[in-house]
């Protein structure tokens, strides 16, 4: 009979962790899975209230800041709901993020999990509310007569790149607000002050020649990673090696917070 | 080859405080360094586990004795590679079950059957096990059509069921176990205990973690006595377990709780005694319920519950609450009593748990559990369960055709 230990101790501290997500996908989607249908399950439209809860806010937010921003509506509304689909999904798992290892803790206690699955959990369940979210998208697109073009094939990568560095932006936070309980209260500050500092209500161009505020902001690449081509353009070249840049220290930042909390975790919570 | 191989394992960890836990804080002493003179650490530290040394080949089955507190859990959770060794090593081969928290991977609002595949999965569980055990586990709870229902609506005494057939499904090298022997309900522990027996004799290594001296005799062929984080003497059950016996003893300390220098003689008549004394009670009870003296029943009752946690005066206060004799009715206060662990295989407990369930004064009334009680009553001889049950049917016809 073959000898192996359930969850591979951490030999190759570059992949061990992720290799653990990787071999171990069944636990983070079934959690995930779990984690949808109970959000849903006593309500009638089920899973499309996510989906209506964007509805509502782009059409709040479109009618409204069309007028005070006086831009021509249809143009507005495809930019908005486009940065809105990526901005829900990068502040819903930053959110979730921050609570992932809190929330698990009576699984850490009582079983050896690698701490990077919980992570994996709150990014898939958030993937699944995207594409709810994108049938509204799809809608609006098609509303505003916005033509399919060939850049649209990158979305799929877009969202991954988004998902991968979304991954190791909470495995950074995840044990770090278990550690430190008031960095769960100043990410989600943090996280509402960006909304307002990201071009998703207002342009790029709006802000004459002050690059600064959108190219030194990590979320506004991410976010266009995955509008440009909703809207029929390719990401820039700036865009790319700023995400490039950022999975990479995410990757590195991610692998010493693993390492660090590893084995402290299990008396943070 | 499966092997355990703890050598000089120390565990230690902090306790934070609340100061200790916030980022601010942290980031602001950091920052101006050792001002006001506050340069110590202000966590404390404590030492779970001293030096531990530990081999354990296959065909070992060790038990842990000791108190509350003795660090037989942090072993147990090292040895399940939940918390590493804080100096020294813990070298483990092959696949480890950690049986240490029964509700691992239950959510309380999916249904029975949707419970299954977490639990497995999170010890490592392949597909094919999933599917294996999606077959036994409904059979091994017994708990029939409430596998379709949310978890929530369970006694203690059906979680406990289901998640010990769940954890249990599987087959390991090493199995962890703590305090697991002593789970579930009467009717279920026999039948618990001889699936552990099957899996002890399966598994390679099993090391047992257990306050109660009778589980370890028969289910370890070595015993080790832990106190304050150290193991005091390893080797023969029987000889460990009188030697800890005597030091209890010495200490008055044991679970009975009898004097000084008395032997196991006096123990067992002391328990005896116990025993006689419950009785009396319990008749005391009973009398002073059929003859309508329902307040000295309540006191009997409540005085038996809080000393003995006697299955007899949790039914008996269900019934005093249900009713409304000898104290305030109230279908909130009486159906925890149902509900005791106890009584989860005792019909009539059953019966009036359903007849809360349906009550639309119980402000949780759900009148399917309440259907699924009353079923499970009627089909174990409850006659009183059945008109109840054909006047729910009726309503709820009364509802489809209205």
């Amino acid at each position: 009979m073959s000898v192996t230990a359930n969850f591979q101790r951490q030999r190759r501290p570059l992949f061990g962790e992720l290799s653990n997500t990787v071999s171990h996908w069944q636990i983070w989607v079934l959690m995930g899975n779990q984690d949808i249908k109970l959000r849903y399950k006593r309500s009638v439209i089920g899973p499309f209230w996510i989906s209506l809860t964007l509805a509502a806010w782009i059409a709040g937010i479109s009618i409204l800041y069309a007028q005070i921003l006086n831009q021509p509506f249809l143009d507005y509304l495809v930019f908005l709901s486009c940065g809105l689909l990526a901005w829900n999904l990068i502040s819903a798992i930053i959110g979730e993020g921050s609570v992932s290892i809190i929330d698990n803790g009576g699984h850490i206690r009582s079983a050896a999990i690698p701490l990077s699955l919980f992570a994996a959990r709150v990014v898939y369940r958030n993937v699944i509310v995207f594409f709810h979210n994108l049938l509204v998208i799809a809608l609006v697109l098609i509303y505003a007569k916005v033509p399919p073009t060939p850049a649209l094939l990158i979305l799929p990568a877009s969202l991954f790149a988004n998902a991968i560095l979304l991954y190791f932006f909470i495995s950074i936070t995840g044990p770090l607000c278990a550690r430190f309980r008031d960095l769960q209260q100043i990410i989600s500050n943090l996280l509402q002050v960006s909304f307002f500092l990201t071009p998703i209500i207002w342009q790029p161009g709006q802000m004459s020649g002050r690059t600064l505020i959108t190219d030194a902001n990590p979320f506004y690449h991410m976010i266009e990673l995955i509008r440009a081509p909703l809207m029929g353009s390719l990401p820039t070249t700036t865009n790319l090696v700023a995400c490039g840049t950022m999975l990479i220290a995410g990757w590195l930042a991610s692998m010493l917070v693993w390492r660090y909390s590893r084995k402290r975790v299990i008396y943070w919570l | 080859m499966v092997k355990v191989d703890v050598r000089d394992a120390t565990f230690s960890y902090p306790i934070y405080t609340s100061k200790s836990r916030s980022f601010k804080n942290t980031l602001l002493s950091g920052q101006v360094g050792g001002m006001g003179g506050k340069g110590k650490r202000s966590t404390q530290v404590v030492h779970a586990l001293h030096d531990v040394n530990l081999s354990l080949r296959p065909g070992d089955r060790l038990g842990l004795i000791g108190h509350n507190g003795a660090g037989k859990t942090t072993l147990l959770r090292l040895l399940a590679g939940i918390s590493h060794p804080t100096s020294g090593s813990v070298d483990l081969e092959g696949r480890v079950i950690p049986l240490i928290s029964r509700g691992l991977g239950i959510n309380p609002e999916l249904t029975g059957r949707e419970n299954i595949e977490l639990p497995l999965r999170l010890f490592g569980a392949t597909g094919e096990e999933v599917r294996w055990a999606h077959e036994t586990v409904p059979d091994f709870t017994e708990l029939g059509d409430f596998l379709d229902l949310p978890v929530r609506t369970y006694s203690d005494g059906m979680r406990a069921r289901l998640s010990f057939a769940i954890c249990t499904a599987l087959t390991g090298d090493i199995l962890v176990l703590d305090e697991w022997l002593g789970a579930g309900d009467a009717g279920f522990v026999q039948k618990a205990s001889r699936k552990v027996k099957q899996m002890v004799q399966e598994s390679g290594i099993v090391v047992l973690a257990s306050h109660t001296p009778s589980i370890l005799q028969q289910n370890c062929n070595k015993l080790a006595w832990m106190r304050r984080g150290e193991i005091v003497a390893m080797g023969d059950p029987k000889e460990v377990s009188e030697a800890y016996a005597s030091e209890m003893r010495r200490r008055g300390r044991s679970g009975i709780g009898y004097e000084d220098g008395k032997g196991a003689d006096d123990a067992a008549a002391q328990l005896a005694e116990r025993e006689k004394a419950i009785q009396a009670q319990t008749e005391l009870m009973d009398t002073a319920w059929t003859s309508h003296k329902y307040v000295e029943a309540r006191h009997h009752a409540e005085h038996l519950y809080a000393t003995e946690n006697s299955s007899k005066a949790a039914y008996r206060l269900g019934t005093i609450h249900f009713y409304g004799r000898g104290a305030d009715k109230s279908a909130a206060h009486a159906l925890p009593y149902f509900r005791h662990p106890s009584l989860s295989d005792d019909p009539w407990s059953i019966y009036h748990q359903g007849l809360i369930m349906c009550d639309p004064t119980y402000p949780q009334h759900d009148q399917q559990i309440a259907r699924n009680l009353l079923e499970v009553a009627f089909a174990r001889g409850i006659r009183d369960a059945g008109p109840k049950l054909a006047a729910l049917e009726a309503d709820a016809a009364d509802l489809k055709t209205g």
